[in-house]
């Protein structure tokens, strides 16, 4: 067997007793922003890192070798989402349809206009404020935790995480239309929630 | 007469229903320029759907700035970090 080395040519990857120490912080990280969850989270590194040990002879040296681990984690994590899809069932959109808009006037002139008493309110908030910022923060995690966990999970992962669209639509395997749909609904109800948790207080 | 004229302002005017959608959806990938023009016009006259798409941006501004400072936060546990180097090295061994 041929020890992998830093510096030989023949393996361009590193020793893979290595790897927790290089790698694990950003694995773990990234696994831990669609999970939510640290064993779980943790799991994925560990499943990510032997499937990388056994199939290091496939690796093509074009990507880096954090990439390519990434590359890995990733069908981990699609993996993880479809077992538990069965259970949560993420991509149900029929229940997040929004033809029972309440916000909005639905019939006569004024239709599609917003109902008097769901007109948003003016927040005064700092954004620049520490303060204001960190009370605004726990406001909208407690919103966050009230909602359904589906929408909760497309909110944080596109508004906290800044997960790329796409990106969000393979992993989760939910389709762009049903994302669409989810995200503007997520929103809504959050803004709803923040409005009367804490601005009117 | 009165129908003629609504299906007239709503061909130009989106109602405000219709552009908490757009405002959503632009914060996601950008918009046809039809619908962008419809989104601006509609936002620079209704105080209500400009509210919401500031307030939206707002609760995305604020959470990622808190969530930044938590990232530094995420690494793995010293327990878990030994766990999976003893699971590699035990793979490595048999390969």
């Amino acid at each position: 067997m041929i020890k992998p080395d830093n510096l030989s040519k023949q393996s361009p990857l590193s020793d893979p007793g290595e790897w927790v120490e290089k790698h694990g912080d950003a694995l773990f990280g990234y696994a831990f922003r669609y999970v939510s969850d640290r064993t779980i989270a943790e799991d994925l590194v560990q499943e990510t890192l032997l499937a990388a040990l056994k199939g290091r002879a496939s690796y093509s040296g074009v990507s880096s070798e954090q990439t390519w681990l990434i590359g890995i984690l990733k069908n981990k994590v699609v993996d993880h989402y479809r077992k538990a899809g069965r259970e949560t069932q993420l991509d149900r959109p029929e229940q997040f349809s929004d033809s029972d808009d309440s916000d909005y006037i639905s019939t006569g002139p004024d239709i599609g206009s917003w109902q008097p008493q769901r007109r948003p309110a003016a927040w005064s908030v700092d954004p620049n404020d520490p303060i204001e910022q960190k009370q605004f923060w726990d406001h909208l995690h407690r919103c966050l935790e009230g909602l359904d966990k589906r929408l909760a999970k497309v909110y944080s992962l596109r508004e906290i995480e800044e997960v790329d669209y796409k990106e969000v639509c393979n992993v989760l395997a939910v389709t762009p239309t049903n994302l669409r749909v989810m995200l503007h609904r997520a929103r809504k109800l959050l803004r709803r929630c923040l409005e009367t948790e804490w601005i009117e207080n | 007469m009165m129908k003629i004229m609504m299906r007239l302002t709503n061909r130009f005017l989106p109602s405000c229903e219709e552009v908490s959608h757009l405002t959503s959806q632009e914060m996601d990938e950008s918009l046809p320029w039809r619908q962008r023009l419809r989104l601006r016009l509609h936002l620079r006259m209704c105080v209500w759907c400009r509210r919401n798409a500031e307030q939206l941006q707002l609760m995305k501004d604020m959470a990622r700035g808190q969530a930044v400072s938590q990232d530094k936060q995420i690494k793995l546990s010293s327990d878990a970090r030994k766990r999976i180097s003893r699971s590699i090295e035990k793979k490595k061994d048999q390969s």
